[in-house]
């Protein structure tokens, strides 16, 4: 056999299911790149988990390393061998320190000269041996956020390793790890498994595995589920709701799942579904069933981590806990709601937004001052009345008992509140929605007002943490000022908004008593690396993404459309053709110095020159046109035109003439295509490959 | 067959509440616990009383096992709610240090409680532990049986802000919560406490009139002079190097502490450095604790060798004068 397979579980206790898949990965990576490091190749093939268990399994590892031949280096051949050609006394020291016969040493060549030494074979290490050494250290090297101690020798890890399994082709490699010594037995299901299971290797431990009523493979556990969601579902007379982000969390929260269903009090369908729902998954961990017309049924589905639940017992106990879970929703919804909302207002004051920022009533002040001053921008001039509601009321859920037990639906239960008050939808959704996106893959608000709202309670959040202090470095950012600046600018890219940054800042800070230009140029900047994050995110390339923030990204929505207009002409030969040349002009005009002068057509001498002139004055209109309706591919397309015309003149004109009426003239002629382009971007920061 | 093992199941007499803790009496006694009484002062957990906070410092093995009243006076629902109470009741074990099988310890633990962990889904959910308070933070799980948290289960690694070597196990059970999934019942008042007399026949008015008391009637601004009574009692024992009774006057400032806190009378900003203040106390009773236990040679040491986890115990740190 030239080539092995290495099969690793760690077995622990339960892992929490949001590490298990990063602990899974990382430790598969983390030993090829020490069997690399130790020039062995190796491929991972499997990657499985469970919450008791993370297992890696490598092939094509060598049986052991190449040898090595090392050459060592003694002194100088002059100053190894005397005149009549002995060994110096250098030479024998060297030949004895190093343990090789005189004879054995040869002349070798270095830059430098010539030196005696000779060449050694060090032996290659067998795989085993290695994998012994590394697989400890390549454990220990996994990062997490939270880890333990648990044991006396104080290793860490994010929860006791209780067993460990490591085999390479079905031999054991012997190695310790946290006071548990490596070996062939894993372990079943903790009730419906053995606890003791001898295994060969990959295949075999994933066999005996699933006889013992463990599906290792993730991928065949999300399955599982899914399968029997949407059986269970049906069963109940309806649909699953789906929920990516739970399934996966169920996923790793069982070694043999099954989907178990039950059903509530339909007087409980008198709560709002998003409540109902919120209660279900977060508390509880189960799935929402619709029925028709995406209305709730009095039902829900749990994962258990059984074979079935055939005595009904497994139902009626989480049919209990949902009871009391829906009861208490059910008295926070009646008695929140004896209070009026705006009401709650004054409480606001003893609700700490930040130390230095003071209380989320102040908060709200602030964003008060700032809504009127904004409005207009954000295209809500006509509803300033509406969205100054929308702002009081929006943190009063803060205060809220239903609030208090479900963190995850602020704003959410605001808006209800609002709602069954009687606020206009404007109003009421505006509140619902001021959270939103609540990740950059969810949805942005989509009314005017919640898009508003969301957007300047994020800007007084960034403008009022980075005024005091609390800017984002590296992983420490507890405020998450950079998500909420995200936030901002998808709030900006998705509702189409035309706003101006610098505005935005300033207004915002003012609101503070800051007006520190040098506190404008933080938020700028950090707002500037938010918006080249987000575009970088996005796919945009590079280039496009510097050509464009180059000449200015104060209105965000307009960069990002000069970038796609870019994007979009990066494949053009002539866009691309024009992009070199511009690069041509740029240089010249930046060798030349300033000219101002407007070019004289009475200047123009050749025909070249005429002709770029006549196609700039008859392309300058229409591509302002272009760029006024934000067109930009259109401009650059019109601009891409010129092409001909473009390398025509640089055939037959000599830009830099001796004549200096002639020479300035055409640095104008240049000057005015450099600002028509500048319009858009600096196309010269185009990265140009081949062909142009 | 499976009907069978239903009805055996029907049949056998689900345990009242106090047989309930008599079973974890049984249980832990065999697994070598010393069975403590419950302390005699108001805290918010078990964790809080000296046989865990203070226990858990330092090298000493040790394993105890004992009921404990809780008090979370803002928990209170004047008898009105059927889960949530002013006043519960936890069965605390602490296990030092961690034994490798203590998952399966505390799984015996439910069998011998009469739960069948093939017919009722038992997982361990993430769950890290922490009491501002005590400085005190471990990592564990609440333990979920059909979807109701009957446990919390927490390595410990901080107490009084020190690093624990060795780690212990706190294994705590809230008791009503098993009692009403062994019961089958929705409310912790229609428990059987013992025969002919029910959770509700002996708890229900002590909610009511503590609800009125922690929401209504306590009197703020005794608790406040109270609290810097308590607050300065404690420093000047401290100064005298009377731990223990110092601790307990850290623990009347913890329990005041959450009085006003039910009353409202205290504001987000307020609460973070009365929470320091308490955790200042409860990190110097730590201390001086530890001093004195190694000043006196650790003397829980000699006598249980073979429990000895096999390395040396990270040496103490010294504190005082």
């Amino acid at each position: 056999m030239t080539s092995s397979e290495l099969t690793v579980e760690l077995g622990t206790e339960e892992i929490p299911a949001g590490l298990l898949e990063t602990a899974a990965t990382d430790l598969a990576r983390s030993i090829a790149e020490a069997l690399s490091r130790e020039r062995l190749s190796s491929r991972v093939t499997h990657v499985w988990y469970t919450p008791r268990r993370i297992i890696a399994v490598l092939t094509d590892i060598p049986a052991r390393q190449e040898d090595l031949f090392e050459t060592i280096l003694g002194p100088p051949r002059r100053a190894a061998y005397d005149d009549e050609g002995a060994p110096t006394r250098a030479a024998l020291a060297f030949a004895e320190k190093n343990r090789v016969a005189l004879d054995a040493l040869e002349t070798i060549r270095q830059p430098k000269g010539e030196y005696v030494g000779f060449v050694r074979r060090v032996r290659g290490e067998p795989a085993r041996a290695i994998l012994q050494r590394i697989i400890p250290s390549a454990v220990s090297s996994l990062q997490f956020p939270k880890t333990m101690f648990w044991s006396p020798d104080r290793f860490r890890f994010p929860r006791p390793i209780r067993w460990v399994v490591a085999l390479l082709d079905g031999k054991v490699v012997p190695f310790g790890l946290a006071e548990v010594s490596a070996g062939r037995f894993s372990s079943g299901h903790r009730f419906l498994g053995k606890r003791r299971i001898r295994v060969d290797g990959a295949e075999s431990l994933k066999e005996r595995l699933r006889e013992n009523a463990v599906l290792a493979d993730p991928d065949e556990r999300r399955e599982r589920i899914r399968l029997q969601l949407k059986r269970e579902a049906s069963a109940l007379g309806g649909q699953l709701l789906p929920d990516d982000d739970l399934l996966e969390t169920v996923t790793n929260l069982n070694e043999w799942p099954s989907v178990i269903g039950g059903a509530f009090d339909t007087r409980f369908l008198a709560l709002p579904h998003e409540i109902l729902v919120t209660v279900m998954r977060e508390h509880q961990k189960y799935f929402s069933v619709e029925g028709e017309e995406g209305r709730l049924l009095p039902a829900f589905l749990a994962v258990i981590n059984l074979q079935d639940d055939s005595s009904g017992a497994i139902r009626a106990g989480h049919e209990r806990v949902l009871r009391a879970r829906l009861a208490d929703a059910e008295f926070f919804w009646s008695t929140d709601r004896q209070t009026k909302i705006l009401d709650l207002q004054d409480r606001l004051r003893s609700v700490l937004f930040q130390e230095k920022l003071g209380s989320y009533h102040d908060k709200t002040a602030r964003m008060l001052a700032l809504a009127p001053r904004l409005a207009d921008m954000l295209g809500c001039g006509q509803h300033t009345a509406e969205l100054e509601t929308a702002i009081r009321l929006s943190k009063c859920d803060l205060v809220t008992e239903m609030v208090k037990e479900f963190t995850d639906l602020q704003g959410i239960v605001g808006g209800l509140y609002a709602r069954e008050e009687g606020y206009p939808e404007e109003v009421w959704r505006a509140v619902y929605e001021q959270y939103q996106p609540r990740s950059m893959q969810a949805d942005s608000p989509s009314s005017l007002l919640g898009g508003a709202l969301a957007l300047i309670d994020r800007l007084d959040s960034v403008c009022g943490c980075i005024s005091v202090g609390l800017i984002p470095t590296g992983s420490r950012d507890p405020f998450a000022v950079r998500r909420q600046g995200n936030g901002i600018l998808k709030i900006i890219f998705d509702r189409r908004l035309s706003v101006s940054l610098d505005k935005l800042c300033r207004w915002s800070l003012e609101a503070f008593g800051d007006v520190s230009g040098d506190t404008v140029a933080e938020i700028r900047r950090f707002l500037e690396g938010r918006l080249r994050f987000l575009l970088e995110d996005a796919g945009y390339p590079y280039d496009c993404i510097n050509a464009a923030v180059s000449i200015g990204c104060d209105d965000p929505l307009d960069t990002l459309e000069r970038v796609r207009a870019l994007q979009a002409m990066r494949d053009h030969a002539d866009f691309l053709a024009l992009a070199s040349s511009f690069k041509r002009v740029v240089n010249i005009l930046s060798q030349a110095g300033k000219v101002r002068d407007e070019p004289q057509r009475a200047l123009m001498e050749d025909d070249a020159e005429l002709s770029l002139w006549d196609c700039y004055r008859d392309l300058v209109p229409r591509i302002a046109a272009a760029r006024a309706g934000h067109d930009y591919e259109s401009a650059l397309r019109l601009m891409a035109s010129m092409r001909p015309v473009v390398d025509r003149f640089f055939d037959r004109v000599l830009v830099m003439a001796k004549d200096e009426a002639l020479r300035n003239n055409r640095l104008a002629l240049l000057s005015c295509l450099a600002d028509m382009f500048l319009g858009i971007a600096d196309i010269s920061q185009m990265v140009i490959e081949a062909n142009t | 067959m499976e009907t069978d093992q239903g009805n055996a199941e029907l049949k056998t007499k689900a345990k009242n509440f106090q047989e309930i803790i008599l079973s974890l009496q049984h249980f832990w006694n065999r697994e070598g616990c010393v069975l403590q009484q419950p302390y005699d002062h108001e805290v918010g957990a078990g964790t809080m009383a000296p046989e865990t906070f203070l226990r858990v410092l330092g090298p000493e093995p040790y394993r105890v096992a004992y009921v404990m009243p809780s008090r979370r006076p803002t928990d209170g629902r004047y008898g009105g709610n059927p889960n949530r109470v002013q006043k519960h009741y936890q069965y605390q074990v602490i296990l030092k240090p961690s034994p490798a099988d203590v998952q399966d310890l505390y799984l015996k633990s439910l069998k011998s409680l009469g739960i069948d962990l093939h017919r009722h889904d038992l997982r361990f959910e993430e769950d890290n532990w922490e009491s501002p308070t005590l400085g005190a933070w471990g990592i564990g799980w609440q333990v979920l049986l059909d979807g109701l948290e009957i446990t919390q289960f927490t390595y410990f690694q901080q107490a009084g802000g020190m690093d624990l070597n060795p780690v212990s196990a706190e294994i705590t059970y809230g008791l009503e919560r098993i009692g009403t999934f062994i019961a089958r019942v929705d409310s912790i008042y229609d428990l059987v406490w013992t025969q002919g007399v029910t959770y509700r026949d002996l708890r229900f008015q002590e909610e009511v009139e503590f609800s009125r008391y922690n929401f209504e009637a306590a009197d703020v601004t005794m608790l406040f002079k109270l609290f810097a009574l308590y607050e300065e009692e404690c420093k000047r024992l401290l100064d005298l190097q009377l731990v223990l009774p110092a601790y307990d006057y850290c623990l009347k400032c913890s329990h005041t502490f959450n009085l006003l806190d039910s009353r409202g009378a205290i504001s987000v900003t307020e609460r973070v450095g009365i929470i320091a203040r308490v955790r200042q106390l409860a990190c110097e009773v730590a201390r001086q604790h530890l001093a004195s236990r190694e000043a006196q040679g650790f003397p829980m040491l000699g006598s249980s060798a073979d429990n000895a986890t096999g390395t040396e115990p990270e040496s103490p740190r010294r504190v005082g004068p």
